[in-house]
């Protein structure tokens, strides 16, 4: 007897959208093939045994830092283009390799700062750019956001039960953490720009 | 009466080109990208996969995504880099050419793949004047092994 041919169904949209969705769990047993990663897999450790990784950066004598994965790239401040009638903390936009980029000035945003630097416009017109100044451009909900810090200083890694709560009006700084003897001031950019 | 519409689900792509084509990968699975690094080779692995490169302290794969997707070479004024992505619990590094952006687009707007394309593409999502495919990372580098040879 002839047996009936399998018809393999095409997997639907949905079932292709769930496939492209990260999963933590998902099936990557086809991977053994690659060379094994130096510290084995990624750990399956519960969140208060949670390395999180940050970006420090300085801000008017202080230093703060945001969750690495949100960070794109980090850029060499540069003059803006301006936007009129921008209102602060924005500075101007960047073309970033065709997308045009906003760019913030985070010590206004954080009340670090009483006065709008200017660095859009004619440069005849714009505030000296500082060597050591970088536009970190990050994701946020609205799309890649620049925002202007005095200077990057370098990756950390915090454990997440060490990260110590802020009282509440504290702004956009969500927690304290201290990397080495430097106290962080870790920041939730998406409250910045609120 | 008005039958409500049921609430469209929303994806988060981070686009990226290889060659001419534009392509988007889930948000969630982009640690970080990196300018190109020096890529130590590594015993037993075979193309698409490059070697090695030490990130932190973790050695990660680096895999030609140019191969995997039959990409043609780099557009001028490309800023090639790595996409360190999540498959599972690993990290792997994809080469690209540059990066597009992050965007928050609703199912609704996604285009049915085309046929004649790699399995790996799930759909296609229009940005005037470019076309993101959207690409299935694990169903790409299933296609490359050994024992699923012939399948992407």
């Amino acid at each position: 007897m002839t047996k009936p041919a399998t018809v393999r169904r095409s997997p639907s949209l949905a079932d292709r959208l769930r496939a492209f969705r990260y999963q933590p769990d998902e099936d990557v047993s086809f991977l053994s093939a690659l060379p094994p990663p130096t510290h084995g897999q990624m750990p399956l450790a519960p969140v208060d045994a949670e390395l999180r990784e940050y970006l420090s950066f300085e801000l008017e004598e202080a230093t703060y830092a945001v969750p690495l994965g949100a960070v794109l790239e980090i850029l060499r401040a540069r003059l803006l283009v301006e936007i009129p009638r921008a209102q602060a903390p924005l500075l101007g936009v960047l073309d970033l390799r065709g997308t045009v980029t906003p760019v913030y000035d985070l010590g206004l945003g954080l009340g670090l700062r009483e006065h709008i630097r200017k660095v859009a416009g004619p440069p005849e017109e714009c505030d000296p750019v500082p060597k050591e100044a970088r536009i970190l451009v990050a994701r946020t909900a609205a799309g890649p956001a620049g925002m202007w810090v005095d200077r990057v200083r370098d990756v950390v890694r915090v454990a997440a039960a060490s990260i110590q709560p802020v009282p509440p009006g504290a702004g956009a700084v969500v927690g304290r953490a201290t990397a080495g003897d430097k106290a962080l001031l870790l920041l939730e950019l998406e409250r910045v720009l609120r | 009466m008005t039958l409500a519409r049921p609430p469209e689900e929303t994806l988060e792509l981070f686009t990226f080109s290889v060659g001419a084509h534009r392509y988007a990968v889930d948000l969630a699975r982009v640690d970080e990208v990196l300018p190109p690094m020096e890529v130590t080779p590594a015993a037993d692995v075979r193309a698409p996969v490059l070697g090695c490169v030490q990130l932190r302290g973790e050695r990660v794969p680096v895999v030609e995504l140019r191969q995997c997707l039959r990409g043609g070479p780099a557009e001028e004024g490309a800023r090639p880099g790595f996409l360190v992505c999540r498959l599972g619990r690993r990290r792997v590094a994809f080469c690209i050419d540059g990066v597009g952006g992050v965007f928050r687009v609703g199912t609704g707007s996604l285009g049915p793949r085309p046929t004649d394309v790699s399995e790996a593409v799930v759909a296609v999502w229009a940005q005037p004047p470019d076309v993101h495919l959207l690409l299935d990372l694990r169903e790409l580098l299933r296609g490359q092994s050994p024992s699923e040879a012939g399948t992407g």
